[in-house]
């Protein structure tokens, strides 16, 4: 294998790694602020999806259509919080898991009722390709790796440099403290959970001009998010970052060399992470 | 029945319940009657209720054998698939690919399911709650992938068909539910035994348990076993009912009905699962034949089950009882 075709299988594996890391970012966010690991995310990729797709065909502009329909979806997780999270903060891992899931049913039947259940395509977005390395790569591997590292710019800015990412940073690092000096709590959670939900959305969006909207697709990327979010480290949002990037390149490669195991590659590597360092990478206890 | 709490915060509710000696004979006379009705139904002819209660009473051994870990250890699986499938696929491999008796595949499969559930045990056990959920996850999740791959051997995405099922239908329902009642004859055993009272402590107060000399991870480890086990006896009573195996049953979607259906019959009784399977069971199969939307429907009893009734089926029943 010429250093080409490594370079070119590298930045193969960097796109997908791109787009595993926006759908975990809002997972491992709202999970790090609410202790709450939200099986719903998956649908709030699902809603984004379809949103965009919906926009899309009102307004005929793909990027108007993502922010309006990920903001939706936003929306749509503000309401969730209020009206379901937010009650089940103080029960136990395995009713925080179920309800969530019976959200993403919900949501998923909800789809299915507006939508139909055949899978929908959007009007072909980011065509064309680029020659790398004397090989054709796809120009949406282009655009989601810019719009992965545009993400991670937006919540280090947003974290570190607004006032709301500040009180956010407070009130994860010791609720009762931040709520002593006046921060709310509820505000804080619920927005949280919008900013969470909204990441989720975008990912949904950014999928659609490679592949289609349907009604199952939260349930399979969820996993993944899970995966990668673990790996990294609960809550740590360096760790998603990291670990989406070991986990695309991994799947990339494997493809490659060893196909017949690509499909249980990100499964060996949470089973291995979790045996040595079951924290996650950047995890703390 | 004995009353059992999930979760801390209703432990001290937990301990102020004293159960009656009536309550128990009540319960079994209730059971007693349940099983024996459901006797009949084999009789009535109908054969879509014949294999529709099959599939039941498999799934309420898969559910009670779930909730020996969960219920009783505080140990929430997300791989109960893995033990499911791994006997079920045993099986088929054994007695359709390599020729061997059926009676030498259920015994195999069945002793498949121990060896992972031993393995995957001794692996994942020094986890709790999500890291333990993820680790049983990604164990489950990576035989998946093999049997979705291993073409030769499990034949990929088609499955493995083409085994007998060793008895009719008629017969076959006595048999699942002859199986089903010893199984969990033997849980029941099991989780009242002194190994299920160290059990109960444990997840209650950790240390305290530890202070007292036990070995938590040994008896953990004993719970993971029979869960296991018995989770094999549902697998491969499946992979008879309906004679093919796919990969279906190894994906963590199947996972995750012991859960559902455990926090929807109730976590705190035995037989708080098996309620909840028969509800699972029906609500799918009745509300399907009116609309297409089961899946919302459920997904509002599940929420509705998470923020109203926390005790499951059997919470509202045994409250009903005693506020009479």
């Amino acid at each position: 294998m010429d250093p080409g075709a490594i370079a070119f299988q590298l930045i193969i594996g960097v796109a997908t790694a791109m787009l595993y890391w926006i759908v975990s970012s809002g997972l491992t966010f709202t999970f790090g602020v609410t202790r709450i690991l939200n099986f719903a995310h998956g649908a709030f990729y699902m809603l984004g999806a379809y949103f965009t797709l919906t926009f899309f065909e009102v307004t005929g502009n793909y990027m108007v259509a993502l922010l309006v329909g990920s903001l939706l979806v936003g929306l749509i997780g503000a309401g969730c919080e209020r009206a379901f999270i937010s009650k089940i903060y103080h029960l136990p891992v395995p009713f925080q898991l179920v309800l969530t899931f019976g959200l993403i049913l919900i949501f998923e039947d909800m789809v299915r009722m507006i939508w139909g259940t055949v899978p929908k395509m959007m009007v072909a977005q980011f065509t064309g390709s680029l020659s790398v390395f004397g090989r054709t790569l796809p120009m949406f591997s282009v655009y989601i790796i810019i719009a992965g590292i545009l993400i991670a710019l937006l919540l280090y800015y947003v974290l570190s440099r607004t006032y709301w990412g500040m009180q956010i940073r407070a009130i994860t690092s010791d609720p009762e403290m931040a709520m002593c000096c006046g921060l709310n709590p509820s505000f804080l959670y619920a927005t949280a959970f919008m900013f969470g939900a909204f990441l989720a959305g975008l990912g949904g969006g950014l999928t659609l001009p490679i592949s289609s909207a349907a009604p199952g697709m939260g349930e399979s990327i969820i996993i993944y998010a899970f995966i990668v979010t673990v790996i990294g480290g609960l809550g740590s949002i360096k760790g998603a970052f990291i670990s989406a990037l070991i986990i695309g390149i991994i799947e990339a490669f494997g493809a490659f060399f060893v196909p017949w195991l690509a499909i249980a590659l990100p499964y060996i590597a949470l089973s291995a992470v979790l045996l040595l360092r079951p924290e996650g990478i950047f995890g703390e206890v | 029945m004995k009353s059992k709490s999930g979760g801390s915060t209703e432990t001290i509710e937990t301990v102020k319940r004293v159960e009656t000696v009536a309550t128990v004979e009540r319960t079994s006379i209730v059971l007693m009657a349940v099983v024996a009705a459901s006797l009949l139904i084999p009789l009535t002819g109908n054969k879509y209720a014949l294999y529709l209660s099959t599939k039941i009473w498999i799934l309420i051994l898969y559910a009670i054998a779930f909730n020996v870990l969960f219920g009783y250890s505080g140990l929430l699986s997300f791989g109960h698939a893995l033990f499911f499938s791994g006997s079920a696929y045993t099986l088929a491999i054994l007695v359709a690919r390599l020729d061997y008796p059926l009676a030498v595949g259920f015994i195999l499969g069945i002793a498949a399911a121990a060896l992972f559930s031993a393995v995957v045990g001794t692996l994942s056990l020094r986890h709790r709650e999500i890291h333990f959920a993820m680790v049983t996850l990604a164990f489950s999740m990576l035989f998946w992938g093999i049997v979705m791959k291993w073409r030769d051997v499990t034949g990929g995405e088609d499955g493995i068909t083409g085994f007998p099922r060793g008895f009719s239908m008629f017969w076959f329902y006595y048999f699942t539910v002859l199986v089903v009642v010893v199984s969990a004859y033997l849980m029941y055993r099991f989780v009242k035994s002194d190994i299920g009272l160290v059990l109960e402590g444990i997840r209650e107060n950790e240390t305290r348990v530890q202070f007292s000399g036990h070995s938590t991870l040994k008896y953990r480890l004993y719970a993971m076993l029979v869960s296991g086990t018995f989770t094999g006896v549902a697998g491969v009573l499946w992979a008879l009912l309906d004679r093919t195996v796919t990969p279906t049953i190894a994906h963590w979607t199947f996972s995750a009905i012991p859960v559902i259906v455990t926090l929807l019959g109730g976590p705190q009784s035995f037989i708080g699962p098996a309620v909840g399977t028969i509800v699972y069971v029906i609500i799918q199969d009745l509300i399907t034949k009116y609309t297409l939307y089961w899946q919302f429907i459920f997904g509002v009893a599940i929420v509705a089950v998470v923020l109203f009734f926390r005790g499951g089926v059997v919470g509202i029943v045994e409250r009903y009882l005693r506020g009479r």
